[in-house]
């Protein structure tokens, strides 16, 4: 993971082994901070495991604000992880179990 | 997030899955390699798979990835000695971990009655004539979809946006039954319904909704522009996960949650290491240069 | 290092007589003269990857 520039309100970000999973992701997270000017990523080569976000901030230091979505990436999987533990419980509270193995199969197939 | 959750779910979720084969006798009608191959595609319960390390980077054994840590091993054995033909199937293999076997194994362990064994005798591997022998090893080991699709823990995973569904009443209320009925009817999946009492039109399964604008091309059709409206929540996804069996579709949607979270601190704590590695050069060029 | 060569046995593929042969030998049935011979499989054990 290395920085592009030597501005700090301007950095380009490469990930190593990472890809659209959490390149897109992160985009997605910095974009809806209001700090951020631009932020986009890219995959120089198909082959290669490797991509670059840019970060361009309005000011504030950029690695600063990457962190910050990553941050808040994490703390919105521990959101979605919470709301659908609950939901299991709740699912499984007003249907309770037949037999373990086999409750996920019985499940009515809506699609 | 929902599609980087999507994406982890197909191919970054941890399962265990055979390979490393080992052949000792092989007089069967298939060759080696498609047998390793067909035993790599057996689905194995995979519980086990988040605690357990990957053999490369295992400490407890020098990368060859045959300790308890890293991997689990099977061993088959059959023989045919009578004129009827055998098959070798998924129950045959021996794995020296209770906790990991075969899926449809497990599967029919856990009903114990009213399985038709005769029904589902397993996944079959090859089937031996009088004489030939299927002797074998087989280590079996953690990976991820990334790396073969053998390790993926999903046959198939879809998200969709939530549907807000908006009926205008008054307009609704304009329309004959039989106008109602056959409005209701144009939709190709079950997302309203009647009520037989009142006859107001409800909306039954909005999650069955295609999005395929058919009950909206109707009510043009029908001169009622505006009847219903239909809008995809932005802030609220569907996601349909078919499980191949090793580990529990709602297992699969936890760990993909604690992948991506894995994911975000690997790069979040490397962060306090610049380092200028040779990738920094490489990088440095592709900005020149693009 | 230098193994004295090791006679390598072979099925003929007409008659199935076993046959025996050193490097240099006549690739031949010594049964029936036929000159396809199958090599038997190795009682090793063979590693394959399943993928």
């Amino acid at each position: 993971m290395e920085h592009g520039t030597k501005d700090v309100k301007s950095s380009t970000f490469c990930l190593t082994d990472e890809d659209h999973t959490l390149a897109n992701a992160v985009r997605f997270t910095l974009n809806q901070d209001p700090r951020v000017d631009f932020c986009g990523y890219s995959i120089p080569h198909p082959s290669d495991a490797q991509v670059n976000i840019r970060v361009q901030t309005t000011g504030a230091h950029a690695g600063e604000v990457l962190k910050d979505a990553l941050q808040s990436l994490t703390a919105m999987c521990q959101h979605v992880r919470s709301t659908f533990d609950g939901a299991v419980e709740e699912y499984q509270l007003e249907n309770p179990p037949v037999e373990s193995m086999e409750t996920e199969e019985c499940l009515p197939k809506k699609r | 997030m929902a599609n980087a959750l999507r994406r982890i779910m197909l191919s970054e979720v941890p399962t265990i899955a055979i390979d490393l084969v080992e052949i000792e006798v092989n007089s069967t009608v298939l060759n080696d390699e498609f047998i390793a191959h067909r035993l790599g595609l057996i689905p194995l319960v995979s519980d086990r798979a988040m605690d357990m390390r990957f053999s490369r980077d295992c400490d407890a054994c020098d990368g060859d990835g045959q300790c308890v840590h890293c991997s689990v091993e099977f061993q088959l054995s059959v023989r045919c000695d009578e004129d009827q033909t055998v098959d070798v199937t998924s129950a045959d293999l021996i794995s020296s971990d209770p906790m990991v076997v075969p899926v449809d194994v497990a599967l029919a362990a856990a009903r114990t009655e009213g399985f038709d064994s005769a029904e589902n005798k397993g996944i079959i591997i090859v089937k031996l004539r009088r004489g030939q022998e299927l002797r074998l090893r087989a280590i079996a080991r953690k990976g991820i979809g990334k790396d073969h699709a053998k390790w993926s823990p999903a046959a198939t995973v879809t998200y969709m946006y939530e549907p807000d569904i908006y009926i205008n009443e008054d307009m609704m209320g304009s329309l004959t039954l039989e106008e109602k009925i056959s409005w209701v009817e144009s939709s190709p999946t079950k997302v309203f319904d009647i009520d037989p009492d009142t006859h107001q039109v409800k909306v039954v399964d909005a999650e069955a909704y295609t999005y395929d604008d058919e009950v909206i091309k109707k009510a043009e059709a029908m001169g009622k522009p505006g009847l219903v409206e239909i809008t995809g929540r932005e802030d609220s996804f569907i996601f349909t996960v078919e499980s191949t069996g090793a580990v529990k579709a709602s297992q699969i949607v936890i760990n993909a949650i604690e992948v991506l979270k894995q994911k975000l601190d690997a790069v979040r704590l490397s962060e306090d290491t610049v380092e200028a590695d040779e990738q920094f050069g490489e990088l440095g060029a592709h900005m020149r240069g693009g | 290092m230098d193994a004295q060569p090791e006679p390598v046995s072979y099925i003929c593929g007409d008659c199935g007589m076993e046959n025996t042969l050193k490097p240099g030998d006549v690739i031949q049935c010594r049964e029936c003269g036929y000159r396809i011979l199958y090599k038997k499989r190795t009682r090793r054990i063979v590693q394959y990857e399943a993928r």
